[in-house]
């Protein structure tokens, strides 16, 4: 019986869903985009607070983390220095365990065409700390620990597959970087999920034995310079003595300084030292802000969306009452009447969960195809119960309200007398009081949202547009990679460069070519004392050649650039910007000053304008000295727009010397846009999420307007029938609304001072001049909003005879 | 006398979906000033719907009409709502008064959106004499629902007044009422008639079909039988 009275509820449910498919599309569409776009914000705050990471005994896993500031506390650098590492790694307690990993990007030179990829050299233990598992083969042996130098591969399930096409028989086959053969020893599992340490969205192809990274094979490695490559995982059974490991570790490394720099005064003074930092927190270093912003974003916008729903269900409650009086009147007491109303608004919201779910799911897709590397563990993000769970009891909870809500509206004890009512308007109504507090939370919300989000938008594309001091128009960046650097004398390589640079200069379709770094990719930060005040700077450093400047068209202040012989003697020049140079004269000219610099006497021959890079708050003080032309970084500039080719530049490069190959090419403004990423990132973002605002403001406007209207309708059609004009009717109108726009625009501004008081760390960047022009676009465009969604719902009422207006409102 | 309304061959027809209704066909008719015009027919003929096609609430599918002498057949929406305005007294079944509004408010509405502007005394000095003619002089500041249906009706027909229409039109004015109440409405439209009113009104009640001068019945849109008028004459 009791089946078969709520089959017949659910019929009935789903026959008012099907006669009323305009409510029910808004209602489903509303839900599953809003929710959608929740679901996506929540599950990246889920991923970043509470899920634990897919590592075992992830509590006890730590990244060790060494900080370098020199004898006057300037910060050098934060990470590990090469040296640093593998004395850590050799010299560690037996009650802990350590792992090394040296992160960077390779060319494999054995398939039939150089592919570049993300390349990692481990120790054995970087894969049993991580707990990986192989679809083929195995994890490095013993036999291949470091200092053993036993080449070996580990390839990712996606190299498989993509480059080998998923062979079976790929343990036999092996892989060339830099003239070693690496045989295949393993194939990591699909399910491998890599610690983003290094950066985010970073997707390891091929990992390698450790002795083979390039610091050990070019002998780079320098105990005073942080290796932004290194990475020290450590995993310790002793969670409770953390403190005391730490300790232990700096003591090791202040013994190994001490060491090292016993003779080298300045360097005693330099305070290096050690910090664990759980994996867990050392990972989440992605735009936590960024990702606190879209989650109240897509709150705001939900609750926004709700208030929608609120005021339709609340209609359709208003416009049931008939039917709800006939059930009344044959005896439905009234839990009957809350569970009629729960089970037809149910219905549509359940019929609502698989968007809600295929929303998210785009929404996951398009996170990590753009978001990728700004959003920690992005590969993380799929469909899963937790996602399943919390559309579910949000949709349950939002129809337990929901039928609440319409639930109070219904007098019950009147609604007998509803059916023997003929007369008009004496039926339920929602308040005035409530439609105008809908309307103006709606307002309050919108507003405050879209005035942030106009604010964000504007400053990132300020950062976006302003100078950056040079242009990199034309400008492109081709990085090249030896092919055999160990087995080929360091004369011939440089010599192959300067000839490659030449090569490249005649090329018909290259203006110019120089051997340097772009500096939107790379400068180092190194001790640099002034001798006579005997004061030392930690200026941004790049070794660049003659034709740099020039090609970059940064202007000198005072001095002049190097010429082409001092780069070839390496003489002991320097060029500074300004920013350096106001430090080591802030009153006089720095031009000719003496310097002392990589345990050499530099001389300040020139003085360049300053870099204004997307990300330097402020400008850092750079110096430039001359490259040796040991690393083979070249900068082109193109005579046309049209893109270089690789395989032309490589012909170029072969004919040459087979010495090289290319690593990667690509034009500069790349750099500068990757530089820029969270900007564009946060103009997309902003901008995507104003239009949805705006467009869930107008349809909410408009439902409760309209609605409001539809209710009023026999009093528009009797001051149309006593000679009312149509303009008489919408100033009405628009005057019935003012309250509530005002209302809501009040309590907006209200709302965003409180945010700007509570996150005033984060927000009050944004407040300038430029704010009286957003806070009055938001104003104009809400103000419009309401305007419109007055305008719409009476239309209909105003361009027919009056008589439509007036006849019965249940047809 | 004058002729207020003329309709010539009036058609009516509604088109839905299944089927065309012929609510209306071929009715001509006019009203003189001063007349008492009963519409009367079995329900589902056309009544109301003559009667909205009269006070220009909806437009004829065909024929053409009059209102003294002036051709309104095919007026724009808001010149309609002019027309209605200075020529034309409603008077509904379910009075139609604006709840939010008071019974001084509600009888000042057409005075409002006249064309010509009134100033507040001559508005309060128009609203109060209605008000006084129909009995409720001192019910002014009460809410349309703090008053009995007879008395709501009586409010509509000062309503209708105020701005000195040429015609009333009338729809079923008790069908909400008691016959008590009724009959007092019906007396104070006779009593209006009396005074020089024009008033036509649609009503099923034979009794107070009895009560207007000419007699005029519908069935299935067609005029059955219209006693001569002095325009048929
Ligand atoms: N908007 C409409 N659409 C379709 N048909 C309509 C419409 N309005 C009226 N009709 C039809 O036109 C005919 C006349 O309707 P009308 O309301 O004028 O009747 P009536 O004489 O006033 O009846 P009653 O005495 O019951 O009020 C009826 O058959 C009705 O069904
Ligand atoms: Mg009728």
């Amino acid at each position: 019986m009791a089946l078969t009275s709520q089959g017949y509820q659910l019929k009935q449910a789903w026959q008012a869903i099907k006669r009323h498919p305009m409510f029910s599309v808004n209602v489903i569409a509303t839900i599953a985009i809003t929710l959608g776009a929740l679901l996506c914000a929540t599950t990246l705050i889920y991923l970043m607070l509470v899920k634990p990471l897919p590592y075992p005994d992830m509590d006890n896993l730590y990244v060790a983390k060494q900080s370098m500031m020199d004898q006057e506390g300037g910060f050098v650098g934060e990470g590990f220095s090469y040296p640093a590492a593998k004395h850590l790694y050799k010299q560690h307690d037996k009650n802990v365990e350590v792992a090394l990993s040296y992160l960077t990007t390779d060319v494999i030179t054995s398939l039939s065409e150089p592919v570049t990829i993300d390349s990692g050299y481990i120790t054995p233990e970087w894969f049993i700390l991580l707990g990986a598992e192989f679809t083929l083969g195995h994890n490095f042996t013993v036999q291949q620990n470091m200092d053993n130098f036993s080449p070996g591969a580990i390839i990712s399930h996606q190299l498989w597959q993509e480059q080998f096409s998923g062979e079976q028989n790929i343990l036999s086959k092996s892989i060339d970087i830099r003239g070693v053969s690496h045989p295949i020893v393993g194939v990591l599992a699909a399910s491998f999920v890599e610690p983003e340490v290094k950066n985010l969205g970073r997707k390891t192809q091929l990992w390698l034995t450790w002795d083979y990274n390039w610091t050990e094979q070019m002998a780079w490695g320098d105990l005073s310079s942080i290796d932004g490559a290194v990475n020290v995982l450590i995993k310790t059974d002793d969670k409770a003595n953390i403190k005391r490991l730490e300790n232990q570790l700096n003591r090791q490394q202040s013994d190994l300084w001490q060491q090292e720099f016993a003779n080298h005064v300045n360097f005693q003074h330099w305070q290096i030292s050690v910090a664990l930092v759980e994996l867990s927190n050392e990972i989440y270093q992605g735009q936590t802000e960024l990702i606190y912003y879209v989650f109240f974003a897509c709150l705001g916008i939900f609750l926004i969306a709700m208030t929608n729903i609120t005021n339709l269900f609340m209609s359709r409650t208003v416009e049931q009452q008939r039917n709800l009086a006939i059930h009344a009147a044959i005896g439905a007491n009234k839990f009957k009447v809350f569970s009629l109303l729960f089970s037809e608004y149910g219905l549509l919201l359940f019929i609502s969960l698989p968007f809600v779910l295929a929303i998210a799911y785009l929404g996951f897709y398009l996170l990590q195809q753009y978001l990728g590397s700004v959003l920690p563990r992005a590969n993380e993000l799929t469909l899963s119960w937790f996602s399943f769970g919390f559309s579910f009891c949000v949709l349950l909870t939002l129809n337990t309200l929901f039928t609440y809500i319409c639930r109070q509206l219904v007098p019950y004890h009147q609604l007998r007398n509803t059916l023997s009512q003929s007369g008009k308007g004496s039926g339920i109504q929602i308040k005035a009081s409530i439609r105008t507090s809908l309307i103006a939370t709606q307002i309050t919300i919108a507003a405050t949202l879209i005035f942030i989000n106009l604010a964000m938008f504007n400053q990132a594309y300020r950062t976006i547009k302003q100078p950056i001091g040079i242009s990199v128009d034309n400008l492109w960046q081709l990085r090249l990679a030896e092919t055999n650097p160990t087995q080929t004398a360091p004369e011939a390589l440089r010599n192959d460069l300067i000839n490659i640079n030449n090569a490249l200069n005649q090329h018909p379709e290259i203006a110019k070519s120089t051997i340097s770094l772009s500096p939107l990719i790379w400068f180092g930060n190194y001790p640099l004392l002034d001798v006579e005040h005997n004061k030392q700077y930690t200026p941004q450093v790049k070794l660049v050649d003659d034709g740099y400047f020039p090609m970059l068209s940064q202007s000198f202040i005072a001095g002049d650039n190097f010429t082409e012989q001092q780069i070839l003697d390496s003489e002991w020049v320097m060029i500074i910007n300004e920013k350096l140079a106001s430090l080591l004269a802030p009153a006089g000219n720095a031009l000719d000053k003496k310097v002392r610099f990589w345990g050499r006497d530099y001389r300040i021959i020139g003085i360049v304008q300053g870099l204004h890079l997307p990300n330097d708050r402020e400008m850092p003080p750079r110096a430039y000295v001359p490259d040796k032309r040991k690393r083979a970084n070249i900068m082109l500039k193109t005579k046309t727009d049209n893109p270089m080719k690789k395989a032309d530049l490589l012909q170029v490069v072969r004919s040459v010397s087979s010495n090289y190959t290319i690593r990667a090419v690509a034009p500069m403004i790349d750099d500068k846009n990757r530089l820029l990423f969270i900007q564009y990132t946060t103009l997309a973002v902003t901008g995507g999420l104003t239009i949805l605002t705006l467009f869930l403001a107008i349809i909410g406007l408009y439902g409760i307007l309209s609605y409001s209207s539809q209710l009023r309708r026999y009093e528009i059609g009797t001051r149309l029938a006593i000679g009312a004009k149509s303009g008489d009717i919408l100033s009405m109108i628009f005057k019935d609304s003012v309250n509530a726009l005002l209302i809501g625009l009040v309590g907006s501004v209200l709302a965003s001072s409180l945010l700007f008081l509570m996150f005033s760390e984060q927000l009050n960047q944004l407040i300038n001049t430029h704010t009286i022009v957003w806070v009055a676009a938001t104003a104009t465009t809400v103000t419009g909003i309401t305007l419109l969604g007055c305008y719409l719902p009476i239309r209909k009422y105003l361009s027919n005879p009056v008589i439509k207006c007036l006849r019965a409102i249940e047809e | 006398m004058n002729e207020i309304l003329k309709l010539e061959q009036i058609t009516k027809v509604f088109e839905t979906e299944e089927l065309e209704t012929h609510a209306l066909s071929g009715i001509s008719l006019s009203i003189h000033q001063g007349e008492y015009v009963s519409i009367s027919g079995p329900s589902g003929c056309g009544k109301s719907t003559l009667l909205s096609i009269m006070g220009l609430l909806d437009f004829a599918t065909s024929g053409k009409y009059f209102i003294e002498g002036h051709d309104v057949t095919s007026l724009t929406l808001n010149q309609a709502a002019k027309v209605r305005n200075e020529k034309i007294g409603f008077i509904f079944q379910s009075f139609n008064l604006i709840d939010e509004l008071s019974v001084f408010d509600n009888v000042a509405l057409p005075l409002r959106y006249h064309s010509q502007k009134f100033s507040n005394q001559e508005i309060e000095q128009r609203v109060l004499a209605r008000l006084e003619q129909v009995g409720l002089s001192h019910r002014i500041s009460h809410k349309p629902n703090q008053l009995s249906g007879g008395q709501q009706q009586r409010v509509a027909i000062a309503r209708a007044l105020v701005a000195n229409p040429s015609i009333l039109l009338v729809d079923e004015p008790t069908g909400n009422l008691d016959s008590k109440a009724g009959d007092q409405v019906m007396d104070l439209l006779e009593e209006l008639n009396k005074q020089g009113t024009t008033i036509c009104m649609v009503t099923h009640d034979p009794r107070y079909a009895d009560m207007a001068r000419i007699k005029v019945q519908l069935l299935d849109g067609k005029v059955l039988h219209a006693p001569l008028t002095k325009a048929t004459a």
